[in-house]
């Protein structure tokens, strides 16, 4: 009702009230000096004549004491004001049939007091009309010609009202605004009142009713409509003194509402305020209580497509207090049933709610002013279900729903503590069941303030779904430059990973594919920062995640346990502290921790007090201009892999990484007490204290692994073993420096059984070497006090012999697939080195032999490898080797060289060092003594076997006093050779020549003289399929009357087959080879090229 | 007698010296280029500088100084690495053309070698 409407209908009520009192006054000055009703009715339409400002009848007015004793009564019948507006759709205005009021005739008569007791209204009904162009038809009452006021009252008497009964009936009012499309209608209202009313106090019953009424508003921007009927208000009213006391029950059926095109009804209404009492005095309302109990049926709403119900609706309150602004609830429940909620949207998709039983408890309270609220709020949810159809359906259901919240509001600060739960709710979307009937519940108390610029959810906070339960807590300020700023922490100890997994909708548990993880999760993580309008500002952050029983596999392929394992990343760094840039520090821990690799080859590992740590400054950097620092360490580890184990004790890794001049620079130190490792049941490594410092700078543009990673390594090991043979390899030392420039070997110190080495040296220009822009350069040393050779080669022998039954296998194979020859690659000595080897082994024992001081040079440089002036000394012999292997380029033969001398040994030493001699010399082994031995070879290699063309060597045998058979044998048999008495069994001198030239071997005449016996032997033969030969004897001086020579020729086969055939007796030759001035040429030349080998393979002794 | 005798000895030494100077000379000049030996197959090659090479098909062998004395040819190898080594070789040429050759080594005149010049 708009305010124009208003105003018409007070000025109505006051007009309508004025002309009442008027009447009234009239009424009672009549009835005290005329009393014919008739007179009554004339004065009083002449007076309304006079005084009306519009035209009235009235019917009939009378007085009565009869009918109404002891009290005068003043009534009233037929007042019909008429309404004189035109456009009015009625004649009549206000028509009243009857009006009747009391008064206490005694008062009256001798207090000349005017004691109203009864007021009788009856058939009433009142038209107000305002046209469409505003126009009302009560405006004679405010405009037109004024009439005059009322009269003092020139009598003595006073009103006053002691009412007992006030009984109206039949009330009707229409009231039709054209102008605001507004129009109303009140029908049958009655109201009986009965009691005491005066002006001091009030004890009466009320009952009112309505039988409807109806009202509606329709115009260009507003369509409402209202209908309510049959309204009915009973209750009692008590007043004394300031003291009020009532009770009302209010009822209210079939009404309907309408705003446009949402609309409302309600079937039934039932308003009870009992026992409701309070003061109402001078300073107004106080102290008012009461309680309360709505109940309303059969509620429906709908709007837009949308349309709520609920069949029952009620407000019940065990006390509702208010007094000086403070309001107590206590008990207050609001309960509904059966609702029903539904909307579509304009693309047809349905969204509908139920809502079995809906009940809200709450206690508590307030100020009116909201500066104070404490209340308790229980609300339980019964019976909801919710779906959306269209294209992406949802649907959501619980049997039930429990919220729990308590709000205190104190002047600024508001705390609210909501704890909601369900024992089940089920959420499907799109067909996939996301949610599966699990248990929820919700407790986060939280505090803020009326502006709602800062909270604090509190510690103690939690979300508890399926059995998963999740603390968190958060606190800050909202607006600002930043739209939310503060702390946010999560909290869990005990989540069920199975359950975490399982409760992962199956839609999306492919992102899970070929995971498998169980175990127990914990989580505390903590975040300070801010949300801005252009992002996220993280200033702290800290996450911790702690694993029990962890079982995790990836793909079949890995798998993680450990009883225990904890994880935090703390923002920013609180190691790596740099102002101007984002650090982070990472910490991951494991008691126990079990790894393992299945694939071709198995791996796995076993860490005990496992501790990881790294810092990092730069996090938004590229990995150029970052910086890391990271620690691993664990007590103990053991792994396998295959056949190889090992295990490593009390093991320390810490590692840094800063960016230098656009690089990455990296430092590493590891280093364990104890290392374990062991390959098959053949080979082992054991290695105590050991610690290994290894710098790196990263070049991305480098190619070359090591050129990239630039490193810098410092490895240093006290104490080692390698069980690899009979005997553990024992490094009793190491200690190495490696960079790109300059690789030292600074110590390293090896026992094997008897043997003891000690190596160390310089390597130089390893980076300009990879680069080939440099030479690889270096002095590297050898050392030994003593090398059982004979052990290590009974140790060594056999090792490989799968390899080598692999090539042959593997060259077998080649053959049966057609090949000819097999092309085997030689080692290619590489180019760009320049290495020295120098060896100083004070003591090698061979077999039963002793050798000293064996020290040479091998040299590798520029494709050729030297093995340089190798010597040695020993009670049998000294000896100098020098060999050369050169690779001038892959193309090329390989080339090999030696130089071989043993000084001084003994011939039965020679043999047994180099039993080859036998094979080349064969009576040499029939000698004792010593002799010098000489060698010089050199070849090109194909296939690691002489090409025949480029084979060029000589050797050469000197002995002295060489003893030739036992010497009781010898005696024996002296006397029988014709010797002579003093014959001993020695032979004087020996010279053997031989040379080796391609594939011919020529032994050069030697002689072998003893006593009165002098022989010269010499023989060649040719290193062909048949090893084709020719040997000849000649004894030349004998004390036997002829000389005689013995020549076996033929090839080696044939000879062994029957050597008989193959003996010729011949004249004896070179007879005077020894004797120089009866030489001939031929013998010259013979002595010529033995002296020319002798002395060239002499030539080369150092 | 004196004179008989010193005749004698006179005329055994003339024979002695005629027997002596059986050694009869070979043309040098046929000996340059390069020769195949049918026994072991190698190529000797023999220039005129005093150098020469015996090499296999694919030219690998040795380098070497030759000396000819009359029909005493001297073979020095001479080392294709570092180390110093002996390598000598002292023929007889029994037969010489410009095409064809034989010869044996001293102390091994029951096998003679044959040569073509290729």
């Amino acid at each position: 009702m708009n305010r124009k409407a208003k105003k018409a209908l007070k000025i109505t009520g006051i007009t309508l009230g004025s002309i009442l009192g008027l009447i009234i006054i009239a009424v009672l000055l009549v009835c005290w000096t005329v009393f014919t009703p008739g007179r009554l009715t004339k004065v009083a339409n002449k007076a309304i004549d006079k005084y009306a400002p519009c035209k009235v009848d009235l019917e009939r007015v009378d007085l009565t004491l009869v009918k109404t004793y002891p009290f005068l009564a003043f009534r009233l019948n037929g007042l019909l004001v008429y309404d004189e507006m035109e456009t009015s759709p009625s004649d009549t205005l206000l028509y009243i049939k009857e009006f009747t009021v009391t008064t206490n005739l005694k008062a009256l008569l001798k207090e000349k007091k005017i004691i109203l007791t009864n007021m009788l209204l009856d058939n009433v009904q009142a038209n107000m009309f305002v046209d469409a162009a505003g126009h009302s038809n009560i405006d004679f009452l405010t405009s037109g010609e004024k009439k005059e006021k009322e009269t003092d009252d020139s009598s003595d008497l006073d009103i006053y009202a002691d009412l007992q009964k006030i009984t109206i009936d039949d009330i009707n009012a229409s009231y039709i605004d054209l102008k605001s499309g507004t129009k109303a209608n009140l029908n049958n209202l009655g109201i009986n009142l009965k009691g005491l009313l005066n002006y001091d106090s009030l004890d009466a019953n009320i009952n009112a009713k309505i039988a409807g009424v109806k009202a509606s508003i329709k115009n260009d921007s507003t369509d409402i409509d209202a209908r309510l009927n049959d309204i009915k208000l009973k209750g009692t009213l008590a007043k004394h003194k300031d003291n009020v006391t009532c009770g009302i029950t209010f009822d209210l059926k079939n009404t309907n509402a309408s705003l446009g095109e949402m609309k409302a009804a309600i079937n039934d209404l039932k308003l009870a305020l009992n026992n409701l009492s309070c003061t109402l005095g001078k300073e107004g309302l106080g102290n008012l209580k009461t309680d309360l109990n709505l109940t309303v049926s059969d509620i429906k709403y709908a709007n837009q497509g949308m349309q709520a119900n609920t069949n029952h609706f009620s407000v019940k309150a065990g006390q509702v207090a208010f007094n000086d602004n403070n309001l107590d609830l206590k008990g207050l429940s609001i309960g509904s049933r059966d609702i029903d909620f539904e909307m579509s949207d304009t693309v047809g998709s349905k969204t509908s709610a139920t809502i079995d039983n809906l009940q809200l408890d709450v206690n508590g309270n307030l100020k009116t002013d909201m500066s104070v609220i404490n209340t308790s709020v229980n609300t339980s949810i019964n019976g909801i279900g919710f779906k959306i159809d269209g294209e992406s359906p949802m649907a959501i259901s619980s049997p039930s729903i429990s919220l729990k919240a308590d709000a205190l509001i104190d002047k600024d600060d508001i705390a609210l503590t909501p704890e909601l739960s369900t024992p089940s709710i089920n959420v499907n979307i799109g067909g996939d069941e996301l949610v599966p009937d699990w248990s929820l519940s919700l407790f986060a108390p939280l505090t803020t303030n009326k502006s709602f610029n800062r909270f604090d959810v509190l510690n103690g906070s939690n979300l508890n779904v399926n059995g998963q339960k999740i603390g968190f807590a958060a606190n800050g300020t909202l607006g600002g430059s930043s739209v939310v700023k503060g702390n946010a922490s999560v909290k869990a100890s005990n989540l069920d990973i199975d359950k975490l997994v399982s409760m992962i909708p199956d839609k999306y548990k492919n992102v899970l594919d070929g995971i498998d993880v169980h175990g127990i999760l914990g989580l505390d993580v903590s975040v300070k920062g801010a949300v801005k309008q252009d992002g996220m500002q993280l200033d702290k952050a800290s996450a911790n995640v702690s694993l029990a029983r962890l079982d995790a596999g990836l793909k079949d392929s890995i798998f993680a346990n450990a009883n225990k394992l904890t994880a935090k990343v703390q923002y920013p760094s609180q190691i790596a502290v740099d102002p101007n840039r984002q650090t982070a520090d990472v910490y991951l821990n494991a008691d126990d921790l079990k790894l393992s690799l299945i694939d071709s080859t198995n791996i796995d590992a076993a860490l005990r007090d496992f501790a990881f740590s790294a810092s990092v400054v730069g996090l938004t950097d590229t990995i150029t201009e970052m910086s890391a620092q990271a620690d691993v360490a664990f007590s103990h580890l053991e792994a396998t892999m295959d056949t190889i184990s090992g295990s490593l004790d009390n093991t320390s890794i810490s590692a840094t990484m800063t960016p230098v001049d656009g690089t990455v620079a990296f430092m590493a130190r590891a280093a364990f007490d104890q290392l374990e490792a062991a390959m098959g049941q053949n080979m082992g490594a054991s290695l105590s204290s050991t610690s290994v410092v290894a710098m790196a700078q990263y070049d991305q543009t480098k190619d070359d692994i090591l050129l990239k990673w630039n490193p810098n390594i410092k490895f240093t090991l006290d104490e080692g073993s390698l069980d690899m043979l009979e005997e553990p390899v024992e490094i009793d030392n190491l200690d190495v420096d490696f960079t790109l420039g300059h690789f030292n070997i600074n110590d390293c110190r090896v026992s094997m059984g008897n043997s003891d080495i000690m190596f160390w040296g310089d390597v130089y220009n390893i980076g300009a070497f990879i680069e080939k822009t440099g030479l690889l350069t270096g002095e590297l040393f050898l050392e030994s006090d003593h090398v059982d050779v004979t052990q290590l080669m009974g140790w060594f022998s056999g090792m490989g012999n799968e390899e080598t039954q692999e090539a042959v296998q593997e060259a077998a194979d080649k053959i049966e697939e057609g090949a000819d020859t097999i092309t085997a690659s030689p080692f290619i000595v590489p180019k760009g080195i320049d290495l020295t080897l120098y060896t100083n082994l004070a003591e090698i024992k061979y077999n039963d032999h002793l050798f000293n001081n064996v020290g040479g040079d091998v040299t590798i440089k520029d494709g050729v490898a030297v093995l340089q002036e190798l010597g040695f000394s020993s009670d049998a012999a000294e000896m100098q080797l020098t060999a050369i292997y050169k690779t001038p380029s892959p193309q090329d033969d390989p080339f090999i060289e030696l130089d071989f001398h043993l000084l001084d040994i003994d011939i039965n030493e020679l043999i047994s060092l180099i039993p080859s001699v036998d094979s080349i010399v064969p009576m040499l082994k029939s000698f004792s003594g010593h002799a010098n031995f000489h060698l010089a070879a050199e070849t090109y290699l194909e296939n690691n076997m002489p090409i025949m063309s480029t084979l060029l060597g000589a050797a050469a045998i000197e002995g002295k006093d060489l003893v030739v058979l036992d010497g009781d044998v010898f005696n024996g048999i002296k006397r029988k050779l014709l010797m002579s008495k003093k014959a001993e069994n020695k032979i004087d001198s020996i010279d053997v020549e031989l040379q080796v030239i391609r594939n011919k071997v020529t032994l050069y005449p030697f002689r072998i003289h003893m006593d009165r016996y002098t022989a010269i032997v010499d023989g060649r033969h040719f290193i062909n399929k048949d090893l084709d030969c020719k040997y000849t004897v000649s004894l030349i001086e004998t004390p036997l009357p002829i000389r005689l020579g013995v020549k076996v020729s033929g090839s080696l086969n044939e000879i062994a087959a029957s050597p008989i055939k193959h003996i010729r007796i011949i004249r004896p030759q070179y007879k005077k080879l020894y004797n120089p001035e009866k030489r001939s040429d031929t013998d010259e030349m013979v002595m010529g090229i033995k002296d020319h080998i002798l002395e060239t393979l002499k030539g080369n002794v150092r | 007698m004196n004179k008989s005798l010193i005749r004698l000895i006179f005329a055994f030494s003339a024979v002695a010296l005629l027997f002596a100077g059986c050694k009869k000379d070979v043309d040098e000049d046929n000996l340059i280029g390069r020769w195949r030996c049918e026994n072991d197959g190698y190529y000797y090659t023999f220039l005129d500088d005093g150098s020469g090479r015996c090499a296999d098909s694919r030219d690998r062998g040795l380098n070497f100084s030759w000396d000819l004395d009359r029909d005493n040819l001297t073979i020095n190898y001479s080392s294709n690495g570092d180390i110093p080594k002996p390598g000598r070789e002292e023929w007889i040429i029994k037969k010489l053309t410009s095409t064809y050759m034989e010869a044996y080594e001293v102390g091994l005149a029951d096998i003679t070698y044959k040569f073509e010049k290729q």
